[in-house]
């Protein structure tokens, strides 16, 4: 249940952010529900395990394969947020400043 | 069959029609605001989702108690995300992310997945470095949103958080799945200790292999969109210090790290990432010296030989084991230290290593340069 809470609200707040302007924004909230994704995979069996799939084991032990797809999203987040900086750096080195990525409608509200 | 004037007529009609469809849905499709693309995806995600939830409703036996530790962490971490989100200016949110980073670590420590504690607190680490490194040429505050966007945006996080909230609570069940029990119990009857890393370099070879192409090919963009020109550092003597004291340490805890990652916590993974957190300080205060500079030109070679490496060890197992990238143990006597057992898996998780921070070297040197 807290762990529900916990990947709801990691979900939410990536969302949020992922809908707002700003490329840096947007790759704050994809780091954001992929910590959300990951949380899913760890208690997705036996959430309410705490060993962990080390031997010997000292209880039974969460599953161990969940947190081998965790291990490597980590790694495959870690690749695609260096990307997306990347990107975002760029956009900004070549002359289209940052507030430009994503103008609203202008009818609702100038461009900062 | 039709008289000529009606088919042509007929087939202008059409014609027109799709000519008028296209350029609408070429409009909508081509719209540069990343936003409105993203909304219609969570949208419909987050409604599959919601779709789906019923059908697989099983709270089942295990019920859904928890105890109060896990509450403390699950609520701090939300309080923490939900900070995130409400940041105005850059700093603030990497700093608060960092600290979400730093709270999903204890989180998988009380989950019982120290593995996943361990990688995800140097990853945090690196990740906050490097943002800090891009948002240096950024404006310190984010632009500004209107209200209606931000409500519009704030119904689709409710919707798809209270998705995820119900994913997380379904599909429980008392025992684990077949496919782990078969991992745990060749485990048993191996020198495997650490079952995630056993089946990441053994199982899951592959995969693993596939990976680091994925990380090699991201810093291989990086090397490539980002131009290098001059370097600035922050010399204070007490960084200085710090750095050159902190280095050897790291060094000495990155090949404890690789060697000990099949019998229990580390990994080929870990320890290069905690070496590039060395790098990053190194690269912060005394500057690029030669062997980050070295090792940062030859990145692309670098990891190539990783890769390279991978694949011929992996070519090996079809010698000694049961195929491409199988694994097998060789027990090596040492003196003063014993008969120990040497996974063969040590070689792809160095080749991983290397590899990888060869990456870590690159993406750091180049957007860690001023322009």
């Amino acid at each position: 249940m807290s762990a529900a809470l916990a990947t709801g609200l990691l979900a939410a707040a990536g969302i949020y952010l992922l809908l707002q302007r700003g490329l840096v924004r947007i790759v704050v909230g994809f780091l954001l529900l992929q910590h959300a994704v990951n949380l899913v995979l760890v208690t997705a069996r036996t959430p309410q395990r705490s060993h962990p799939p080390i031997l010997p084991f000292e209880g039974p032990p969460q599953d161990p394969l969940g947190q081998v797809f965790v291990l490597t999203a980590i790694v495959i987040g870690l690749a695609s947020t260096i990307f997306l900086l990347t990107v975002a750096l760029r956009h900004t080195q070549l002359g289209t400043s940052s507030a430009d990525d994503d103008v609203e409608e202008p009818d609702r509200q100038g461009s900062s | 069959m039709l008289p000529d004037a009606v088919g042509a007529a007929l087939w202008d009609r059409i014609a027109e029609l799709v000519r008028r469809t296209g350029a609408q849905m070429e409009r909508r499709l081509s719209d540069p605001r990343p936003g409105l693309h993203l909304a219609v995806f969570v949208a419909v995600g987050s409604t599959l989702l919601w779709l789906a939830l019923p059908v697989s409703w099983d709270v089942g036996d295990v019920g859904i108690g928890d105890s109060g530790m896990r509450w403390v962490v699950s609520l701090l971490l939300g309080a923490a995300a939900v900070a995130v989100a409400r940041a105005r200016d850059r700093l603030t949110s990497l700093a608060v992310l960092a600290g979400v980073g730093f709270v999903i670590a204890v989180w998988y420590v009380i989950h019982g997945a120290p593995q996943l504690a361990a990688v995800q607190l140097v990853v945090d680490g690196l990740t906050v470095a490097l943002a800090l490194f891009v948002l240096r040429h950024l404006p310190r505050s984010y632009p500004p949103v209107s209200r209606r966007r931000r409500f519009g945006a704030g119904v689709l996080a409710v919707v798809g958080g209270g998705a995820f909230a119900g994913l997380s609570l379904v599909s429980r069940a008392a025992g684990l799945p077949a496919a782990s029990e078969a991992y745990i119990a060749h485990a048993r009857s191996s020198s495997t200790g650490n079952i995630v890393t056993g089946v990441l370099s053994d199982f899951r070879a592959l995969d693993t292999l596939g990976e680091t192409t994925v990380i090699a090919v991201a810093a291989l963009g990086v090397v490539t969109a980002v131009g290098r020109v001059g370097l600035q550092h922050v010399d204070t003597v007490i960084a200085g210090i710090s750095a050159r004291l902190v280095t050897p340490l790291v060094l000495v805890l990155s090949a404890w790290l690789l060697l000990r990652g099949h019998f229990t916590l580390g990994g080929g993974f870990l320890a290069a990432t905690v070496v590039g957190l060395a790098v990053v300080l190194r690269h912060l205060t005394v500057g690029s010296v030669t062997i980050e500079r070295a090792l940062a030109r030859g990145a692309p070679t670098f990891v190539g030989a990783g890769l390279v490496a991978m694949v011929g060890y992996g070519a090996f197992g079809g010698l000694w084991g049961d195929g491409f990238l199988d694994a097998k143990t060789v027990h090596v006597t040492v003196p003063l230290l014993g008969r120990l057992p040497v996974p063969s898996t040590l070689l792809f998780e160095g080749a991983v290593a290397m590899a990888v921070l060869a990456v870590v070297a690159a993406v750091i040197h180049e957007l860690g340069s001023d322009r």
